[in-house]
């Protein structure tokens, strides 16, 4: 019996090591005398980053060559696959954020100006950031004295380019043929470079999505599955606020007209699914299942659409509104390599950052993988439009430079479509986003209940409240 | 009566073994508790904020603020309030649960009812899926352009996934399917616990079927239905995936841990966050010791 007692009591105790010591650290642990270095003298650069496992794997591939050039310097990767896990790992990382990580381009001003992320300005040549596009890396300047995100005087750089994804319209080829022959329409396929005017659009899809194509092509056929609101926006020489993000814009015209015209896409042109039939199928599903002729798409989508679809597409523009100075405006999201303001590694976390930033090899094998399209302003414009090394042989979309000139923006009179940040990365949070699109949806913009200028005047002094808010937070 | 030493060893072998759990929920459960309280007097921003609580909950307290601002702000008064009816009418799900879950039970607790083993089992399956898996399958069931629901109603159009009434409804029943596996064994296991001499008493009364079930079993049953009651308000309050997964943020289904998830983690605002919390908590608390108190009254006791 007291034998039998005391091996319980040691069985106990064992498993109460085992449960402490699981929660230790692993074999790359620093050395106490020099943080950020193991006692093998070589220098540990912790590494976040989030995405499907495939990317994971590509990754581990970039980190091993990365560490294969750099045999100083270990990597210790931390991968998830949940976007929200990996944004609440950062919330609570406290002071131990990683020393390289990627940074949601929305979340990028709360971070940089609670003085999270380190000033890599001084570590990068410009040499370097030259071979960007300056629209993939210039967002990641802050002057924290003027609280003035983007490249100015006294900026600091807090992070390098992951990617740019831009958001532009994709269509069904097949499809479209199908009902331009049941319709009669000889226009042809939308042009990749001149983008279509809000009207234009509006009425291609009701010549091509009405009763005869319904009866002869698809049943549930429609234009368009739902039309991004901030493409339309930015588009009709609109924003939500001006340029400091501190006064609202939302009562514009050229604002209301915007949503005007996403709302008459259902409601005048019947071209659109309306609201109710949007939250039981989404544009992507529509436009994936073969009966949405347009819909909207990243260059992530790539690897989604090579899979899966059985049809031929390609992409064009979004649309420009008819307002006076209005330009073809997709948003375009992005994350970035941010470095850590208390790494104890910084020289090494930026060498890693600005390898996975401008590396040739990774940047080739987002673009081959239907990732992201290049940072490297010369393998974009080259390489990857004109597919010179051959990897996107035979692989939609034929259009790729609608994505390029997207992010490259206006340069000349010639050019006619440029990008624009998502709206939330001009502000400290993104939860007005969503409110205000709440908003819209309670108050039967999409249904018709009442116009986008009745809603937006009556939501006007709710949305500065909220800006208001959020310029508080800042500093 | 003095302990041997022995009744000693024993004692501290068997503390040893329940430390684990003991120091998981102190530090888990009473250390988030009592956290989430701190938070609720403060502006706590986790990225502005990252130095340890204790050393800035100076800078950073705020009173009752939060607590005011879930009432009267205009930017989450509104949502809160509707958060809390949304959460309240989804609670519907809990009797009517309890009510079919005892049906079938009754079902299925008569030996003549042939396979009513293999019905057990499928009634149970639910219990034992994913919730997400579940949730995102309801979706399909509900669509309005190809569920199910719809083409046995013969396309009557209703658009479950939109409206803000219908979407109450189908959580409801999707909760109260989801339920049915876990109420009905608890009330089988309880059905067969009632000691036989009972019916035999009854049958030479002359009782009817009826009458037995409604004067034998409910009765011994009501531990049970107390158990179910508690457990399913308990969770009913702390719904979150119906609103997230199966409502995908449906402004009819938003509940009180919804509005908490996306204050607290998508606006940063865990003083806000933190002050919901502690009402939801203390409104549970609250509720439960209700239910305790006045169980003597309906709840039968051996």
């Amino acid at each position: 019996m007291k034998k039998t007692n005391l091996l319980t009591l040691v069985v106990a105790l064992l498993l109460t090591a085992v449960f402490a010591l699981a929660a230790c650290g692993g074999p790359g642990d620093d050395n106490p005398d020099e943080p950020g270095v193991n006692p093998g003298g070589k220098t540990i650069v912790q590494f976040a980053g989030r995405g499907s496992a495939d990317e994971e794997a590509n990754y581990t591939r970039f980190l091993s060559q990365f560490m294969e050039e750099n045999p100083d310097i270990i990597v210790n990767p931390n991968w998830y696959a949940d976007e929200s896990s990996y944004a609440q790992g950062l919330q609570n990382a406290g002071r131990n954020l990683p020393d390289v990580f990627m940074m949601d381009d929305r979340d990028f001003l709360a971070y940089v100006d609670a003085n999270r992320l380190l000033d890599i300005s001084s570590y990068v040549e410009q040499e370097t950031l030259n071979t960007m596009f300056p629209s993939s890396y210039e967002k990641y300047y802050y002057n924290s004295d003027n609280f003035k995100l983007g490249k100015s005087e006294d900026a600091g750089l807090y992070g390098l380019p992951k990617d740019q994804g831009p958001y532009v319209l994709v269509y069904n080829k097949e499809l479209f043929n199908r009902c331009a022959q049941v319709v009669g329409y000889t226009g042809g396929y939308p042009s990749a470079t001149d983008p279509m005017t809000f009207t234009e659009f509006s009425e291609l899809l009701a010549t091509l999505c009405n009763e005869t194509t319904r009866k002869t092509v698809r049943s549930d056929l429609y234009g368009i599955g739902a039309y991004e609101m901030q493409a339309a926006i930015y588009s009709n020489n609109a924003n939500y606020f001006d340029d400091t993000a501190t006064n609202s814009r939302i009562t514009e015209k050229n604002f209301t007209d915007a949503l005007q015209f996403i709302a008459d896409l259902n409601l005048k042109y019947n071209v659109m699914p309306a609201a109710a039939d949007q939250a039981s199928s989404n544009g992507y599903q529509r436009f994936t299942g073969g009966s949405a002729i347009f819909c909207f798409a990243g260059p992530w989508d790539c690897t989604a659409f090579w899979r899966d679809l059985t049809f031929e597409w390609d992409i064009i523009p979004v649309c420009v509104g008819e307002a006076e100075g209005a330009v073809s405006t997709a948003w375009v999201g992005s994350m970035a390599y941010s470095v850590s303001a208390n790494s104890k590694v910084k020289a090494a976390a930026v060498k890693l950052a600005t390898y996975l930033a401008t590396n040739e090899d990774s940047q080739r094998t987002q673009y081959q993988i239907g990732q992201a399209i290049p940072n490297l302003i010369e393998m974009a414009t080259n390489e990857y439009i004109n597919d010179t090394k051959g990897l996107l042989s035979g692989k939609n979309p034929a259009s790729r430079s609608v994505f390029i000139d997207t992010v490259d923006g206006i340069r000349d009179a010639s050019d006619k479509v440029t990008g624009k940040q998502r709206a939330q990365y001009y502000t400290y949070s993104s939860v007005w986003y969503a409110d205000f699109e709440e908003y819209l949806n309670t108050q039967g913009l999409w249904s018709g209940a009442k116009t986008a200028a009745e809603i937006c005047n009556a939501y006007n002094s709710t949305f500065q409240l909220a800006l208001d808010e959020m310029k508080a937070s800042l500093g | 009566m003095k302990r041997s030493k022995l009744d000693r060893k024993e004692h501290i072998a068997a503390f040893l073994f329940i430390l684990i759990p003991l120091i998981g929920f102190a530090l888990f459960t009473v250390g988030s508790m009592f956290f989430s309280f701190m938070y609720s007097f403060t502006k706590l921003n986790p990225i502005k904020h990252y130095d340890p609580f204790f050393s800035i909950i100076g800078d950073i307290w705020v009173g009752f603020d939060k607590y005011k601002d879930l009432f009267t702000h205009e930017l989450h008064s509104e949502r809160f309030f509707r958060a809390i009816g949304n959460t309240l009418v989804l609670l519907l799900s809990v009797p009517l649960g309890m009510l079919a879950g005892l049906l079938v039970a009754a079902l299925l607790n008569n030996r003549k009812i042939v396979g009513s083993k293999i019905m057990r089992m499928l009634f149970y399956l639910p219990a034992v899926s994913s919730a997400v898996a579940m949730n995102l399958l309801w979706r399909f069931v509900f669509n309005h352009e190809y569920g199910l629901i719809n083409m046995l109603l013969h396309n009557t159009g209703l658009k479950w996934l939109d409206d803000y009434a219908l979407i109450k409804t189908a959580i409801i029943f999707k909760n109260v399917w989801g339920g049915l596996g876990g109420t009905m064994i608890m009330y089988l296991a309880g059905m067969l616990n009632i000691s036989r001499d009972y019916y035999e008493a009854a049958d030479i009364d002359g009782a009817n079927g009826l009458q037995k079930f409604f004067r034998i079993t409910f009765p011994m049953l009501t531990p049970i239905t107390f158990y179910l009651l508690i457990v399913g308000v308990i969770g009913g309050l702390q719904s979150y995936v119906d609103s997230d997964v199966f409502a995908q943020g449906n402004v009819g289904a938003q509940t009180i841990v919804y509005f908490i998830w996306k204050r607290g983690i998508g606006e940063w605002n865990y003083g806000l966050a933190s002050a919901a919390s502690v009402l939801l908590s203390v409104v549970i608390m609250a509720v439960t010791i209700v239910q305790f108190r006045f169980s003597n009254r309906w709840v039968f006791e051996e």
